[in-house]
C-alpha cells in the first residue's frame, strides 16, 4: 500500500527554477513514468520523493503521511540509479544484503531473502563477484535486486537503463515491467526515452522546464496530446507539425496545399499529423493533398518517406514496406479520420 | 627495438637514482659497524675484507648511559608515542573534515568549499619559524610547554591540512550516488561514511597516514623549540648526538635506527597504494 501525493511542489536552485507548481498523485500500485528532455526537472522530482532533495515549497506525502523532515532511510523507498551505484568494496551478495543488515534483520532471514531475489533475477552465479567484475547489464540487474530485497513500499528508478546498449535496454525494460506486474508495488520511473515511458507506464507524466505538460495513459498521450510539445515529444518518428491556415471546412498548409478538414478556428494554427496517420489515397479523394517524395528510408516492417509540400515543408509519412515509392514521386495523402491534431500557434495548446 | 631501448634507458635512470639514494645509507650502514679507527682510514665498504666489523656501535643503543650507552631509548619511545597520537588524531579529524568539504556546501563569508580547502593547505605555506614563537607563548600560557599534550596538539595542527588536502581529493572520486544509495538503504550519515565511503578510500587513507608519519616522525623544529627535558623527541636527540663527541658508530647506528620505522611503515603500506584498484572500482 502506498500512494504518493505531491502537492504544489516548487524547487529553486540559487537562480534557476527546477520545478514549479507540481501537483501529482501516484496511486497505489501504479507505475508512473516521468519523462522529459534533460533539464525538465524529472530527476529532481524523483529525488524529492526519495528524500535526497528538498522542495523549496510544497509538500509530499506517502500514504497521507507528510514526508517533511523524514530521512530517506525512513521513507521505505528503494531506488535504482542510472550509474547503478553498487558498493565497489562489497560482493554482490553483500550489496544485496547490506540494507537488510543495516536494518538489523537476522542473518538466516537475510540469506533466504538474498537467494530468493538472486534466483528471481537469475544472478545466483554472480553472488561472489564484485561490481567491477561484471558487465553493465549484470550490474544494473544487481542494482534492481538491491531494491527488491527490501520489499519497499515504493520503487524509484532514475534512468536505470540509460547506460546500457539497445538490446539490453529492451530486455531489462521487459523484465522491469514483468516485475511490476508480479510485485504490484507503487513505482516512479524517470527516463528521457519516450519509448521506455510508453511501454512501461500505467500513466506517463510529461515534464518540460520544471512544469507538467500532460499526465495520462500512454495511448491517451499518443492519441490526444494536450499541446505541441507533448505531440512532438511522444512518438517516433515524431509527429509532423505543419504551420497551416484554418478556414471554413478546410485547411491550407504552408506549402500551398489545401484540403478539406473540420477546424474549430480560422486563421493561422499548427496542424499535427503522425507519420502513420497519413494514408496514400487515389488522386482526387476528398480531403487529400499532394506531397513529393524526397527520400525513402526502409526500416524493415515500414518504410519512412520524407516528403515536401511546395518548396520547403518537410513531412514524414510511414507506409508499409510493400509500397514502392521512389524519389520524385508525387503522393496523394489524406490524414486518417479523427487523427488530425490542431494546436494554437501562440500558446501551443490543443484546439480540437 | 624502440621499446627495449626505452626499457634500457629506464633501468639506467633508475639505477643512477638508486645509487644516489642508497649510497648514503650504505655509508651510514658500514660506518655503524666500524670502530673509530676504521672510519678514519678512508672510505671502505666491504666488511671483513676492507675492515673488521663490530657490533659495538649498535650495542651502545641498548646500553645504559652510565655504562657508555647513549640516551636514545626514551626519545625513541617518546617519538613513537607522539607520532602515533598526532597521526591518529589528525586522521580522525582530517577525514571527517574532508568528507564534509567533499559532500556538503559550506559558506564562510565569501569563502566556498574550494576556498576553505585551500585555506587548510595554506596553513602549511608558513615556515615553522614564523609559528614557533606564537606556539611557544601559547603553550607556555596554557602550561602545556614541554608536555606530550602540547606537542601532540602542535603536531596535529601541522598534520591536519595534509590529511584534509589528500582526503578531499579522494572523497571527490567516490561518486555521490554511493552515499545516496546508502542513505536510501538505511544508513545514517555516520554509517554512510564509515561503511561505504571510507572503505572505498583505502589508498587515500594510506597516503595520508604515510605523510603524517613521515612529517611527524622527522619533524625537528617544533620538537627542538617546544620540548626540552620532560619530553625529548628523537630528531633533536640525534642532532645533539652529532654535536657531542660521540663515536661514529653510535651516531650512524642511531641515525639508521631513527629511519627504520619509516622504512617498515612504507613496506607495509606500499601495497595498498596502487591507484589502479581505485580507478577500476567506480566504472
Amino acid at each position: 500500500m502506498a500512494q504518493i501525493t505531491i502537492d504544489k511542489i516548487e524547487k529553486r536552485f540559487s537562480v534557476t527554477k527546477a520545478l514549479s507548481a507540481i501537483d501529482l498523485t501516484v496511486r497505489d500500485r501504479e507505475f508512473v513514468v516521468l519523462v522529459g528532455p534533460s533539464g525538465s526537472g524529472k530527476s529532481t522530482l524523483l529525488r524529492i520523493i526519495a528524500g535526497l532533495d528538498f522542495p523549496s515549497e510544497g509538500t509530499i506525502a506517502i500514504d497521507g503521511k507528510p514526508m517533511m523532515g523524514v530521512a530517506p532511510k525512513d521513507r521505505d523507498v528503494a531506488m535504482v540509479f542510472q550509474s547503478h551505484a553498487l558498493y565497489p568494496h562489497m560482493t554482490v551478495y553483500d550489496n544485496l544484503a547490506f540494507n537488510l543488515r543495516i536494518r538489523g534483520i537476522a542473518r538466516e532471514q537475510i540469506d533466504v531473502k538474498v537467494k530468493e531475489v538472486a534466483a528471481r533475477l537469475e544472478i545466483i552465479e554472480l553472488l561472489k563477484r564484485r561490481p567491477h567484475q561484471m558487465s553493465g547489464g549484470q550490474r544494473q540487474r544487481v542494482a534492481i535486486g538491491r531494491a527488491l530485497v527490501r520489499d519497499p513500499r515504493v520503487f524509484l528508478f532514475d534512468e536505470p537503463l540509460s547506460n546500457l546498449d539497445a538490446e539490453l535496454r529492451a530486455r531489462l525494460r521487459t523484465e522491469i515491467k514483468r516485475l511490476h506486474r508480479e510485485l504490484q508495488r507503487t513505482s516512479v520511473y524517470v527516463t528521457h526515452d519516450q519509448i521506455e515511458a510508453m511501454t512501461l507506464a500505467d500513466r506517463v507524466v510529461v515534464l518540460r522546464g520544471g512544469r507538467i505538460e500532460q499526465v495520462g495513459a500512454p495511448d491517451e498521450l499518443y492519441a490526444r496530446p494536450a499541446n505541441i510539445f507533448v505531440g512532438g515529444f511522444i512518438g517516433s518518428p515524431a509527429m509532423n507539425l505543419v504551420p497551416a491556415n484554418g478556414a471554413d471546412g478546410s485547411l491550407a498548409l504552408d506549402g500551398g496545399e489545401r484540403f478539406a478538414a473540420s477546424t474549430p478556428v480560422r486563421g493561422p494554427l499548427i496542424a499535427g499529423m503522425r507519420p502513420e496517420d497519413l494514408m496514400v489515397v487515389p488522386v482526387g479523394t476528398a480531403g487529400s493533398f499532394h506531397a513529393r517524395v524526397n527520400l525513402t528510408e526502409p526500416t524493415g516492417a515500414d518504410t519512412l518517406l520524407l516528403c515536401s509540400i511546395g518548396a520547403k515543408l518537410d513531412l514524414c509519412v510511414r507506409v508499409s514496406r510493400h509500397m514502392r515509392a521512389v524519389e520524385g514521386d508525387v503522393l496523394t495523402l489524406r490524414p486518417r479520420d479523427g487523427s488530425l491534431h490542431l494546436f494554437d500557434i501562440e500558446s501551443g495548446q490543443r484546439l480540437n | 627495438m624502440r621499446l627495449s631501448l626505452y626499457i634500457g634507458l629506464k633501468w639506467v635512470a633508475l639505477g643512477l637514482w638508486s645509487i644516489f639514494v642508497v649510497a648514503p645509507f650504505l655509508w651510514a650502514l658500514t660506518t655503524s659497524f666500524k670502530s673509530d679507527n676504521g672510519v678514519t682510514q678512508g672510505a671502505t665498504y666491504i666488511p671483513w675484507l676492507e675492515y673488521e666489523p663490530t657490533l659495538e656501535g649498535w650495542a651502545t643503543l641498548f646500553r645504559d648511559p652510565a655504562q657508555g650507552g647513549i640516551e636514545i631509548q626514551e626519545p625513541y619511545l617518546a617519538s613513537v608515542l607522539v607520532t602515533a597520537a598526532s597521526t591518529f588524531i589528525a586522521l580522525v579529524l582530517g577525514t571527517l573534515a574532508a568528507y564534509g568539504l567533499s559532500r556538503f556546501s559550506f559558506r564562510a563569508g565569501p569563502m566556498k568549499n574550494s576556498d576553505i580547502s585551500f585555506f587548510f593547505i595554506s596553513q602549511r605555506v608558513m615556515p615553522p619559524a614564523v609559528l614557533a614563537i606564537p606556539y611557544f607563548l601559547l603553550l607556555q600560557n596554557t602550561a602545556l610547554l614541554d608536555t606530550y599534550i602540547g606537542i601532540v596538539m602542535v603536531y596535529t595542527t601541522m598534520l591536519l591540512p595534509i590529511v584534509v588536502w589528500v582526503m578531499v581529493d579522494f572523497f571527490n572520486t567516490v561518486p555521490i550516488e554511493l552515499d545516496e544509495a546508502a542513505m536510501i538503504d538505511g544508513c545514517n550519515p555516520m554509517q554512510t561514511f564509515f561503511r561505504i565511503v571510507l572503505p572505498n578510500c583505502g589508498p587515500g587513507l594510506v597516503v595520508a597516514t604515510l605523510l603524517c608519519i613521515i612529517f611527524s616522525w622527522s619533524e625537528f623544529f617544533f620538537a627542538m623549540t617546544l620540548s626540552f627535558s620532560n619530553v625529548q623527541l628523537l630528531p633533536p636527540t640525534v642532532v645533539i648526538l652529532n654535536s657531542n663527541k660521540m663515536p661514529w658508530w653510535s651516531l650512524s647506528a642511531s641515525a639508521l635506527a631513527s629511519v627504520l620505522p619509516l622504512i617498515i611503515v612504507a613496506f607495509f603500506l606500499e601495497r595498498y597504494l596502487s591507484r589502479g584498484r581505485l580507478a577500476r572500482a567506480f566504472k
